[in-house]
This record gives C-alpha cells, sequence and structure tokens, in this order.
C-alpha cells in the first residue's frame, strides 16, 4: 500500500482571482508526472500542501470529465491559504488526495438533480454539475436544475462559465444576489427565498447542498415542505482537518470521520448523529 | 497446538535481554528523574520491572511522540519510515499490549495502511509483565481484560518469586523462547504458582460492573445535564489523552529553514480548544464540556460503532494523573445511574 502522507507533484498551469474582493482564487493544476494522475469523482477533496507552510483540506471543483488539469478555489484565511495565494503559475506544490467519499451519482441516475449552493461553496458542486452535464453521462439523468446565490455579483465565482451555462438547454441555472445592485438583471434574494420561488419538484429529485450554515438552516424546512425527503438531501461537511484518512482522530462528528466517512453526507445519516453539523 | 511454558531464573535476566537484543532493538520499563517511562534498553541498564504501571504508556514505542514523516528539500520528499531492527517491548503490563490491539485498527485498515505504524509494529514483540498486584485505580477487569489477560502479547511472563515464567501466547513468541537455550521447561509446582499468582491478582480487583448497556446509555444521555457537571472541574490539560494507552489522535507540523525541512506528526488531544477549531474561527468544540463529551464518547461509543469494542483498556492512568479528580470510573457508573434515574421517571 503505498504512503497516503506523501504529497504527489503537481505544477500551477494557471491562477486566476475569483472574487472582486480577491480573497479568492483558483487554480488549475497539473501533474508533474503524468503517472501519478489519480481518478476521482465529483464530491472528493484533497489536501494541497506547501512545504514549510503545511496542508490544507480543498475540494475539487473540475471534473473527472474535465482532462489535464485539477481545479480549485482557495479562500485566504490564514497560513498555508496565504501561501496559496503567493503562488505563481509554472510553480510546483504538493498534493494528496483524493479523500472522502462523493455525491452519490449512482442514485440519480434516471432521476431530477437540484444543486443549491451559495457563496464560494460552489467547488464541488461546479464538479457535479459539469460531470453530469458531460455530453458522455448526460443521457443518465433527468432535469438538472443550479441555484446558485452570492451577496453581489463580484463575490459569485466561475460567473463566466454559470452565465455561458444559461444559455445552455441541458441545465436550468437560477442566479441571485442578496440585494439589487445596478446592472444586475437575474434574480435577487436569498436562496431560501428562490427555492420556495422556483418551487422545484420533489417527485424523483434528489437534492444537493452545500453553503453557509445559515444558509443550510433556512434551505432545509422549504426543501422538506417541497416533499424532499431527508434521504434524498445531501450536504458536504467541513471540519478542521490534518491526515484525510480517518486517522488523526479531529473531523468526527459523532462516530463519523468527515473525512473518511464523509464530506457528502444525506440529512437522514445527519439526523441520526446527535453532535451538531 | 499446547505450547511449553518457560522458566528464567530471575538472575539470567540480563542475560535474557542480551540475547533477545541480538535480534531485536529491546525497549523496556526504565526509571530516570522519578519517571518510568518504556526506552531503549542499553546494554547494563536495568529495567524497571519492579515497578506496577509506567507512567507514560508504551504506544510511544510503535506510535512515537513526535515523528519525523518525511524530509523534503524543494520538491523533494523522502519518506522517514523506521528501517531499524525489529522492536522487541518488553514488560508492557496486560492493558498495554491490549491498547495495542486497538490501535492497530486505528492505523491498519482496509482502506489507508499507516506506514509509520506499521514499520514499528509489524515483527515486533510483546512480551508482557502479568500484574501480581493491580493498583487500586486499576479497572482492566471491567474492560474485558485482566492482570494476566494475553491479549496483545507474543508471550505472557509472570513473576513466580524468585523466576519468571515465559508462556508464549503466539506462534512468534513460540518461535523465539524455544530458540533460548537458558529458558527451562517449567515444572507443575511453577505453572500452579502462577496459578495462584493470577487468582490472588484477579479477586483483589472485585467484581466489575457489566458495560453491556453503556453505550446504549451514553448515547441516550448526549444532551444531559451529566456533562456539565461532570466537565465543570475539567481544566482542560490534557493530561488524560497523553497518559492514554489508546488516545491516539495527532497533529502534522511542518518545520523548516530555507527551502529544506521536516513534516512531522505529534501527538495531540481533543481536550485543547485548537483541535477542532477552524480558519474562520468557528470551532464545532467550544467549550470543556464538549471536548470531554467527545473523549469519553470516542472511547465508549464512537470506538465501538467503529471498531466493534471500548477504545479503553482500564489502566487508570487517567483516573491517577487527573490533576482534578475526574475518575473515569465514576464517571461510567453515574452514566448507568443517571439512565436508570430516567428510565424510572418515564
Amino acid at each position: 500500500m503505498k504512503n497516503a502522507y506523501i504529497p504527489i507533484s503537481v505544477r500551477v498551469k494557471k491562477i486566476w482571482v475569483e472574487s472582486d474582493d480577491k480573497t479568492l482564487r483558483t487554480f488549475d493544476l497539473e501533474f508533474v508526472n503524468e503517472a501519478d494522475a489519480f481518478d476521482y469523482m465529483p464530491g472528493q477533496f484533497c489536501q494541497l500542501s506547501i512545504p514549510g507552510k503545511g496542508e490544507a483540506p480543498f475540494g475539487i471543483a473540475s471534473s473527472p470529465t474535465e482532462k489535464g488539469f485539477l481545479r480549485f478555489t482557495v479562500n485566504r484565511v490564514r497560513v498555508v491559504t496565504s501561501a496559496l495565494h503567493h503562488l505563481e503559475e509554472e510553480e510546483t506544490i504538493g498534493i494528496r488526495g483524493p479523500f472522502g467519499n462523493y455525491y452519490p451519482v449512482e442514485k440519480f441516475r434516471g432521476q431530477n438533480v437540484v444543486i443549491v449552493s451559495g457563496g464560494f461553496a460552489l467547488t464541488t458542486l461546479r464538479s457535479l454539475a459539469v460531470y453530469l452535464c458531460d455530453p458522455a453521462n448526460r443521457g443518465d439523468y433527468g432535469g438538472i436544475t443550479l441555484i446558485y446565490g452570492a451577496r453581489r455579483p463580484g463575490l459569485m465565482i466561475y460567473r463566466d462559465e454559470l452565465e455561458e451555462w444559461e444559455k445552455k438547454d441541458d441545465i436550468n441555472v437560477h442566479l441571485t444576489i442578496d440585494e439589487q445592485v445596478e446592472g444586475w438583471n437575474k434574480l435577487v434574494g436569498f436562496v431560501p427565498a428562490i427555492i420556495k420561488e422556483i418551487a422545484p419538484s420533489s417527485k424523483d429529485s434528489w437534492v444537493m447542498v452545500c453553503g453557509p450554515l445559515i444558509m443550510i438552516k433556512y434551505t432545509l424546512p422549504v426543501l422538506t415542505e417541497l416533499g424532499f425527503p431527508p434521504e434524498h438531501i445531501y450536504t458536504s461537511l467541513e471540519r478542521r482537518m490534518k491526515c484525510g484518512i480517518g486517522k488523526c482522530g479531529r473531523c468526527n462528528i459523532g462516530s463519523k470521520y468527515v473525512c473518511f466517512d464523509g464530506p457528502v453526507f444525506s440529512f437522514a445519516e445527519l439526523e441520526e448523529i446527535p453532535e451538531k453539523i | 497446538m499446547e505450547m511449553d511454558t518457560y522458566k528464567l531464573q530471575k538472575g539470567n535476566l540480563e542475560r535474557f535481554l542480551q540475547k533477545l537484543g541480538e535480534k531485536f532493538v529491546v525497549h523496556a520499563p526504565v526509571e530516570s528523574d522519578g519517571v518510568v517511562a518504556f526506552s531503549e534498553l542499553m546494554p547494563g541498564q536495568e529495567s524497571a520491572l519492579y515497578f506496577p504501571r509506567t507512567h507514560k504508556p508504551p504506544k510511544d514505542v510503535f506510535y512515537p511522540q513526535t515523528e519525523v514523516m518525511f524530509h523534503y528539500e524543494k520538491d523533494i520528499t523522502h519518506s522517514a519510515e523506521y528501517k531499524g531492527k525489529p522492536i522487541a517491548l518488553f514488560g508492557a503490563r496486560p492493558c498495554d499490549a491490549k491498547s495495542f490491539v486497538l490501535l492497530e485498527r486505528v492505523f491498519i485498515d482496509p482502506k489507508y495502511e499507516d506506514p509509520y505504524w506499521a514499520a514499528r509494529r509489524n515483527n515486533a514483540l510483546v512480551f508482557s509483565l502479568a500484574c501480581n498486584d493491580p493498583l487500586p485505580s486499576c479497572f482492566c477487569n471491567w474492560l474485558d481484560g485482566g492482570p494476566f489477560s494475553n491479549t496483545g502479547s507474543d508471550v505472557l511472563v509472570t513473576d513466580i518469586g524468585d523466576a519468571y515464567l515465559f508462556e508464549p501466547i503466539s506462534e512468534n513468541g513460540e518461535s523465539f523462547l524455544s530458540s533460548v537455550d537458558m529458558l527451562k521447561k517449567a515444572t507443575k509446582k511453577d505453572i500452579e504458582k502462577a496459578q495462584n499468582a493470577k487468582e490472588r491478582a484477579e479477586l483483589s480487583m472485585g467484581e466489575p460492573p457489566k458495560l453491556d448497556s453503556l453505550k446504549v446509555s451514553l448515547d441516550a444521555l448526549w444532551d444531559d445535564p451529566l456533562w456539565d457537571k461532570v466537565s465543570s472541574k475539567c481544566l482542560g490539560c490534557a493530561a488524560c489523552t497523553y497518559s492514554c494507552p489508546t488516545c491516539y489522535c495527532f497533529d502534522i507540523q511542518d518545520e523548516s529553514r530555507r527551502g529544506k525541512g521536516v513534516r512531522i506528526r505529534l501527538w495531540d488531544s481533543c481536550m485543547f480548544p485548537l483541535f477542532t477549531k477552524e480558519g474562520s474561527g468557528h470551532n464545532p468544540r467550544p467549550t470543556r464540556k464538549y471536548r470531554l463529551r467527545q473523549r469519553f464518547m470516542h472511547k465508549f461509543s464512537y470506538f465501538v460503532e467503529k471498531q466493534g469494542e471500548f477504545g479503553c483498556v482500564g489502566c487508570g492512568r487517567c483516573v491517577s494523573f487527573c490533576p482534578v479528580n475526574i475518575d473515569i470510573r465514576n464517571f461510567i457508573i453515574g452514566v448507568f445511574q443517571t439512565a436508570q434515574g430516567k428510565g424510572g421517571e418515564q
């Protein structure tokens, strides 16, 4: 068995600033040695490693159907994320993974998928949307709806791409901001209110919801009202992590390790755990 | 296959350990500055076998408190897995020997193997020393253990006065013992002496409470005021976790200078606020109540769910070392009483 603690070398292929407050940057990485390339699924995460600074976990934002790069969007918070923000193209860093489980795409076959997201939590859900909409997969699924909100347009990540998706007919995209600003001609309002308005059918449907806790808190009752059972509502959790492989002991919620048993959980599973998310 | 029990006169112990040292790096309890802990036994150094329970558990022999995972220079990494001779642990107590079985389940699972643990633990021999005189804080018999339990041991050693009896438990233990000329076969009388010591020791520990319903009771008491009560005097010092043979949580840190450095791992503790504090400042376990509940739930509920048995061997170190006398045995009894009280009210 290979040593899962040793990072693999990846080169920074491309970097861009993702938000107008400059706290979010997106990185496309490529393997230095093609032989190190790994398979992954939407919802899995990696540890990005900068020698001397440490590691931090990030959800993979690219889809396995996109070849030649791994995408991550990083919010600058402290040591490791600041170091990541200081990287330049062509520099190399370390990566470990992919870790954790993934969105249950097998269960979605022949069914509708509603993707709900807020802020910069869109990362692994972008991976999912791209995966589901890939020509090789699209026929396996019913309707795909994306409802995505940000405080203001400048904080909306992957915006150019989302506006491209708005023009496509294989995904229904609904973009919203908290309050009206000049030049915005899409939806206005908090994500839970927008879901209520759009009222996606819960029949043969699954919801993936990722965002700030406060958004999730107010979204769940709306989804329940629309008839989604907790078994059909999934989220991806975050916790402070170190090892990524269920050994260092810190990311548990009850008996589940977010890194190993998650990060993707259904609300039916979470209801069984007394420790709060 | 019935394996022979051997006997070693106490005067020959040093020679036996030398013999063991030919094939193995021998770790044994050693006293230094009033602290007894396991360390590599140097030629001529005396082991503190007389000491009932080492202050520090022997987990650090297989899982060092601080350990280099790999060295790096720019992009090149060199893994630093243990490459020394196989390790022999001499004089671990039965509770500590059992802890290796529990730790093994964490470090080696079907999906991920911890190579640092495996490099030390594989091919190791564990000689555990039975406890003729269990301490008042010992409670291994609550947890399917006992002062003469052989779980996790390759050889069970018993002090019978002028000699040690060596009972092989595993085939590796037997194959080593049978290769040592200075060992004699034990007589029926020797084995009787050991049997008597065992009965005495077990009797001295009293009748243990049954813990079959502990997990269910604990799970039902998640929000009970019991946690406020038991945690109110906790200082969050982590003496319990550092002295615990089954606590395994670790941190990973980098140390570097001018592009060169090491990534290390260190024992960490769920008793510290930083253990779970996130980059955003949010802490899912904000107070000592949450953190103490995590430790106790981990041992007696989560570990059961994941690994099929309690994550505690009843060594009693946390009972002895807690500076404010939080006694995990009283806590367990308290859980049963509270659960019963609740049942009565319904």
